[in-house]
């Protein structure tokens, strides 16, 4: 009897009791549902209803067999590992008929907010160099990139300080650093990701604006052991990645080790010559010399989990070493552009990252409460190396490490408390406090950003009420309270150098002060209300509205000098007040048979967004141009996104479209738009599930359009950006060798070799293109 | 249950009809200057103790604020060891506005070189501001010595 399925399933968020249910609809290729089969679970069993629905009750944590059978369907079966209340959607085969793969149908979700669940498997298949880059594939979400490795992600718009990421509860940082500074989390070895968009400050506190991705590297992974080896290899930069998942579980102990590497070679762009800053610079084959690099990261985690307790304690390493283009760090150099004598060498300027984390969760969970503690401590070290070079005549290579310019050694300690409590049936509370240390310390010979101290205190409360079945309601509020120690840093050189000029004393002064010592004070309260409501069966409705802050960093309040990478003269402002607004989100989820759809409208309104303001007056420093000082001034953001997936017979078809409009309102009543707008864009693929033979099955091509339109609304001093459409074709399969059963995928991205330019692209502003042509083999190898 | 549905959408409608309204009331002005440097040329050679005139045209879509003429070593530090035994870089910065904020102004600068300046690589460049603050530069290299030996 053949049979076959294909489940998706979409999980309930964390919560995470002693008693978990499972819940499940039965249905068709077709998408009907089927009434009156059987479904075993281990051993207990139940029949659908007439709409082919199941559920499990008070189920305990651990694994589960089940088997599903109905009349003139292949039976289908299952182990699942239960360790939070899940939902399936489970698809029967006809008898006789050949495997179809469906695409991905999400269950209506309870949650009172906009949430979106990607799973390892996603992420594989839409694997490409980082994990910014890669979840740049979600509707909405979009990557800051410099490079073909390094990538930090955007949400609507937002980055930086106003989006949070987070790994296993605990933010993580290194996100305030600048646009050439990506995000420090391997993706082939990422568990699970859960992108919240819209609400994010209730508990994560500031950062959290433009809503959090959350990293989960906490699954607890399959007794037995299990393993997964994927590798990875593409034209355009010649690299080759590779990554190692491994687990263990014995009874109540389990064992993770993860770990990764890659390296790559200068990228190409298919252009041969760029302009920047009225140079011509050449580039020989399209080569970006010196855009060369590696990376490498490990993962070992320990967990031991009962019925009642959870304790997971995990190390990471991450570490990436990459080339900058020469050519055009800084002012243009022709030189610099000229080929190395090796693309795969990593010269001078680079950068050096060391990213080290160490988190321990535990759970103490009861039938009806559970308390929950996190603890995290990270060390970001990242240094840049350029050739000794100073625009100030007087001053002298250090003698030791001379070529160092920058370099910062963040740490940070977080810790957090949460005591989460059911009453009755219908709700449930949430009270937690967060507690956040960082120091910040810098070396080299050039000078960027302040040494800090800030600690951050946060109280928080949230409450869920299922007022009937199909209404939810969620209440959040939060208080912070923050201290930032800012250290001054008065420039001697820079003062020598400005007097030695000839330059009044007094300017002299304010110059060589490149950060005044600052002792500020922030608190801040918020709240938060979310609605979900089921309109009917297939079709649910959330509205969330929320208020949203963001203390200023160091670098706002105390900075003063030319920004190095953005190559601009910045001053920071004391007198910044905290970061508030408003954010308002409407998500309608919609799904019936094969169709499904995710739509969301959002608005975001700040009272006070912080924004670099052109003075239109010269710096007196070399190569200063104007000065940009910090201000605040009302803003605006919104747009509409979404995402439709439809699957006919063989054929899968997706459409995605993000709309995004911002711009700051000025009391002035000229409102220019804000920086970093994704201009609208939109994909549309389709998918072809071939018949399988019996070596390769889950045939599928993929065809893929990716489209966006021209950004013309930029903040001042950025760079018009031409629109653009590109095509990807891919195609994967899974082998069928007895046992050993590989997936391989070959892709071949921007199939016509088209030109085109990524607003949000460090890059960009230096008329350097993205990638050309580039074919990417992706192989992943079960262990078991 | 009607009544969610079709508030969700007029919420929605709202949403598109505020972004699409009173769209950039036609003065937010994101439109840089633009430079084209007419002397010096590219690796053009000077010899200290001349005058190097510097002579560039300026244009904006709605008028020039001001600008800065700077001219440093681009040695880029590779030399900078036995640096302090040698002759002085040259240094020059000059900046001023742009008469009645005009959308098109050539600038003429004439440039003393001393005669005891340290040969090498030089960049000279302009940075020029419109009334709106948008900001455009350009640089070029030049060689400033009596013989060039590269």
């Amino acid at each position: 009897m053949r049979l076959l399925l294909t489940v998706v399933l979409c999980m309930f968020g964390y919560s995470i009791f002693a008693q978990h249910q499972l819940q499940g609809v039965v249905k068709n290729t077709m998408g009907e549902t089927i009434a009156n089969s059987h479904i075993d679970l281990s051993s207990n069993c139940v029949d659908t209803d007439p709409l082919g629905r199941f559920t499990f009750n008070n189920l305990k944590s651990g694994t589960y067999t089940l088997k599903v059978s109905a009349e003139g369907y292949g039976i289908y079966q299952e182990k699942i590992i239960l360790d939070q209340s899940k939902q399936l959607t489970i698809v029967l085969e006809e008898e006789g008929e050949e495997t179809l793969e469906t695409i991905v149908i999400h269950t209506a979700q309870q949650k009172a907010y906009n949430q979106q669940k990607i799973t390892q498997k996603y992420l594989q298949d839409n694997y490409s160099s980082s994990l910014a880059k890669t979840l740049a594939n979600v509707v909405g979400l979009d990557a800051v990139t410099i490079g073909s490795q390094t990538a930090k992600p955007m949400m609507r718009g937002l980055g930086f300080t106003r989006l949070a990421v987070t790994e296993n509860g605990i933010k993580q940082e290194g996100q305030q650093w600048g646009a050439d500074h990506g995000l420090e989390i391997d993706a082939l070895t990422t568990e699970s990701v859960e992108v919240i968009k819209g609400v994010g400050t209730i508990t994560h506190g500031s950062d959290a604006i433009a809503g959090v991705i959350e990293v989960n590297n906490e699954i607890i992974p399959a007794n037995g052991f299990k393993g997964q080896y994927a590798t990875t290899a593409q034209s355009v930069n010649k690299s080759w990645a590779n990554g190692l998942n491994l687990s263990y579980k014995n009874d109540k102990n389990f064992y993770k080790f993860k770990t990764s590497y890659s390296i790559f070679a200068d990228f190409k762009v298919p252009v041969d010559e760029i302009t920047y800053l009225g140079t011509k610079i050449p580039l020989t084959n399209g080569t970006m010399v010196n855009t060369a690099g590696n990376e490498f990261s490990v993962y070992g985690q320990w967990g031991y989990v009962n019925d009642y307790f959870q304790s997971i304690l995990s190390i990471s390493q991450f570490q990436n070493k990459s080339g900058f283009f020469a050519g055009a760090h800084g002012i243009p150099s022709v030189n610099d552009a000229k080929p190395d004598g090796s693309d795969r060498n990593i010269g001078m300027p680079y950068q050096q990252v060391n990213h080290t984390k160490v988190t321990y969760h535990a759970k103490w969970q009861n039938t009806h409460d559970a308390w929950d503690f996190k603890l995290g401590f990270q060390r970001n070290h990242r240094q840049e190396y350029s050739l000794f070079h100073t625009h100030y005549s007087n001053q002298v290579a250090p003698e030791i490490n001379p070529d160092l310019e920058l370099d910062f050694k963040l740490n940070t300690l977080n810790a957090e408390l949460s005591y989460k409590k059911d009453w009755l049936l219908d709700h449930t509370t949430i009270l937690g406090v967060q507690s956040q240390y960082q120091t910040n310390d810098i070396e080299g010979y050039s000078y960027l950003m302040p040494e800090y101290d800030r600690w951050n205190i946060g109280i928080f409360g949230k409450h869920t009420w299922n007022i009937a079945a199909d209404w939810n309601v969620e209440l959040g509020a939060r208080y912070d309270a923050a201290h930032l120690n800012v250290s001054e840093y008065f420039d001697d050189v820079l003062y020598d150098y400005l007097i030695g000029r000839g330059t009044a004393e007094t300017d002299a002064q304010t110059n060589a002060q490149r950060s005044i010592p600052l002792s500020k004070d922030f608190s801040r309260g918020n709240a938060a209300i979310g609605v979900s409501y089921q309109i009917s069966e297939g079709w649910e409705s959330t509205f969330t509205a929320a208020s949203n802050f963001r203390f200023p960093t160091a670098m706002e309040v105390s900075s003063n000098g030319i920004h190095h990478g953005a190559f601009r003269h910045e001053q920071g402002n004391p007198d910044l007040d905290v970061e508030k607004g408003w954010a308002f989100d409407l998500s309608q989820h919609f799904h019936k048979s094969n169709l499904k759809i995710n739509a969301s409208a959002y608005l975001y309104y700040f009272t006070n967004y912080i924004f670099l303001k052109p003075t239109g007056v010269f710096s007196i420093l070399p190569h200063g141009g104007q000065v940009y000082r910090y201000e605040q001034s009302k803003a605006m953001l919104t747009g509409l996104e979404i995402d439709a997936l439809y699957q006919w017979n063989k054929f899968g078809f997706q459409v995605q479209a993000a709309y995004l409009y911002n711009k700051q309102i000025s009391d002035t009543g000229v409102d220019y738009p804000l920086p970093f707008s994704t201009p609208t864009n939109g994909q549309f693929s389709v998918q072809y599930h071939f018949n399988e033979s019996k070596l390769l099955q889950q045939n599928q091509l993929q065809l893929t359009v990716k489209t966006a339109l021209q950004q013309n609304r930029i903040a001042q001093n950025e760079e018009v950006t031409p629109g653009y459409t590109i095509v990807n074709v891919q195609f994967s399969s899974a082998l069928n060798f007895k046992n050993f059963k590989p997936q391989i995928r070959l892709q071949v991205n921007n199939v016509f070799n088209t030109v085109y330019y990524h607003h949000n692209s460090f890059y960009r502003a230096l008329d350097i293109p993205e990638f050309g042509r580039n074919i990417q083999l992706f192989i992943t190898i079960p262990i078991n | 249950m009607k009544k969610i549905a079709s508030l969700s959408f007029a919420l929605i409608g709202l949403l598109i009809i505020s972004s699409c309204s009173d769209d950039d009331n036609m003065v937010a002005d994101t439109t840089k200057p633009t430079i084209q440097i007419i002397t010096p040329t590219d690796d053009q050679e000077i010899e200290p103790g001349s005058v190097l005139n510097f002579k560039a045209d300026l244009k904006d879509n709605i008028g020039l604020a001001s600008y800065k003429i700077e001219v440093h070593s681009a040695e880029d530090g590779h030399q900078h060891k036995a640096k302090q035994s040698e002759a002085e870089e040259f240094h020059y910065d000059f900046s001023a506005e742009v008469p009645s904020k005009s959308p098109e102004f050539t600038v003429e600068k004439p440039i003393n070189v001393p005669e005891d300046v340290k040969e090498g690589h030089y960049h000279v460049g302009i940075t020029v501001l419109d009334v709106n603050g948008n900001q455009n530069q350009q640089f070029i290299e030049v060689f400033i010595g009596d013989e060039h030996e590269h």
